[in-house]
């Protein structure tokens, strides 16, 4: 069998099976394909990643669930405008554009300097450890997950109004804050600090 | 406004002592335990964005001030109780990944899974009896108008808190950004 997506990114990472890389030793195709990954390491290299917001994880954590639930087997009656969503060639199509963008996130992640600043990548600083009330979630999992890493970065374009939020059924809600404080770098929670007191001198109505 | 402004002034006294906190000095105290000075922890911004959510309701509710040291009150407690639920609930599905998550052992013990998802339930039914509670409590000092603000209070102070984060984070990100209010 060829060499899967992530395996190529495990050939990249140099972390690849022996059994694998017999496969690879033999195979032309798999080597042609290894053979092209440098130009796509260029590529994802110079990619300009940015910063998503705290605020678009609620939406888009939301909008995700919403997705799911809309494209459940329950619900077919009420989803005939979606049917072609579970075609095979369209689940295969977005399979494979996942893996793509898995691979690059990977080459690109395996190349490029730590970014103190970028919050998929960050360091859990001793702070980590000191979580707020209520919130436990395992951050070091979910930041490890470059798949993740990735979809959150590319979706932080998306822009939402407020009212295209509500009509969807996104809202913040109690807590949203909480969690959002844990991706905060120390920096960023003195920053914080200083916004909050700037707000609370503020005369009322202001 | 009573009441508010000694609120204001606690959060500021609390953050002016906070080592590096807002208004931090040379001298603004001992680094604490296993923390450089010059650090706040998510702990204590929390606290300030609780802090900054009381100061904003009263102007949000439009509370009188012999009402408004009650609701601060029992919004503390609302606050509390959504946190200890989460906390709890936290637990529950943490042990929910160890025993059925990627690392669970093999073969996976069904009798604990099947107990932990038990658990899951009762405290899920158990903090929206909680919760309630402490909402109604608040209702309780309310008219019909102002629980009628406070849902939408509710919504739109996380919302803030939000924003803030995110213009803490460009601040930081991209410190020659002009500060924006």
């Amino acid at each position: 069998m060829h060499l899967k997506d992530s395996e190529f990114a495990d050939l990249i990472d140099d972390v690849l099976p022996a059994e694998r890389r017999q496969h690879l030793d033999r195979c032309e195709s798999c080597q042609a394909r290894a053979a092209g990954l440098p130009a796509v390491l260029a590529r994802a290299v110079e990619a300009d990643v940015p910063e998503p917001s705290p605020l678009f994880w609620e939406h888009f954590s939301a909008r995700v669930a919403g997705a799911i639930r809309e494209s459940s087997p329950e619900r077919v009656p009420g989803t005939a405008g979606f049917g072609w969503l579970r075609r095979p060639a369209v689940v295969w199509m977005s399979a494979a554009a996942v893996a793509l963008v898995v691979l690059v996130t990977t080459l690109s992640r395996g190349t490029q300097p730590p970014d103190p600043k970028a919050p998929v990548a960050r360091v859990p600083t001793p702070d980590a450890a000191v979580q707020a009330p209520g919130v436990n979630i395992d951050a070091e999992d979910v930041e490890a997950d470059q798949a993740w890493a990735l979809v959150r970065t590319a979706a932080d374009d998306l822009e939402w109004r407020e009212e295209d939020a509500h009509a969807a059924g996104l809202s913040a809600r109690p807590g949203s804050a909480d969690r959002a404080v844990l991706e905060l770098s120390a920096e960023e929670r003195i920053e914080l600090a200083r916004l909050l007191d700037d707000e609370l001198r503020r005369p009322s109505g202001a | 406004m009573m009441f508010q402004c000694i609120l204001v002034s606690m959060t500021l006294i609390a953050t002016h002592h906070a080592p590096g906190g807002v208004a931090a000095q040379p001298d603004a105290g001992q680094p604490r335990q296993g923390r450089p000075a010059g650090e706040l922890s998510s702990m204590e911004v929390v606290r300030m964005l609780d802090a900054y959510a009381l100061v904003q309701a009263q102007d949000a509710l439009q509370l009188d001030d012999d009402k408004y040291g009650l609701f601060v009150t029992r919004l503390k407690t609302l606050q509390e109780t959504r946190r200890r639920s989460q906390q709890a609930r936290n637990q529950i599905v943490q042990e929910l990944r160890r025993l059925a998550g990627p690392q669970a052992a093999v073969p996976p013990d069904d009798a604990a899974i099947r107990e932990r998802l038990r658990a899951l339930r009762e405290h899920d039914d158990r903090a929206a009896v909680d919760i309630r509670r402490a909402h109604d409590a608040v209702d309780e000092l309310l008219d019909l108008r102002q629980q009628a603000r406070f849902r939408i209070f509710e919504e739109t102070i996380e919302r803030r808190k939000l924003d803030l984060l995110v213009r803490a984070r460009e601040r930081v990100a991209r410190p020659a950004l002009p500060r924006r209010r």
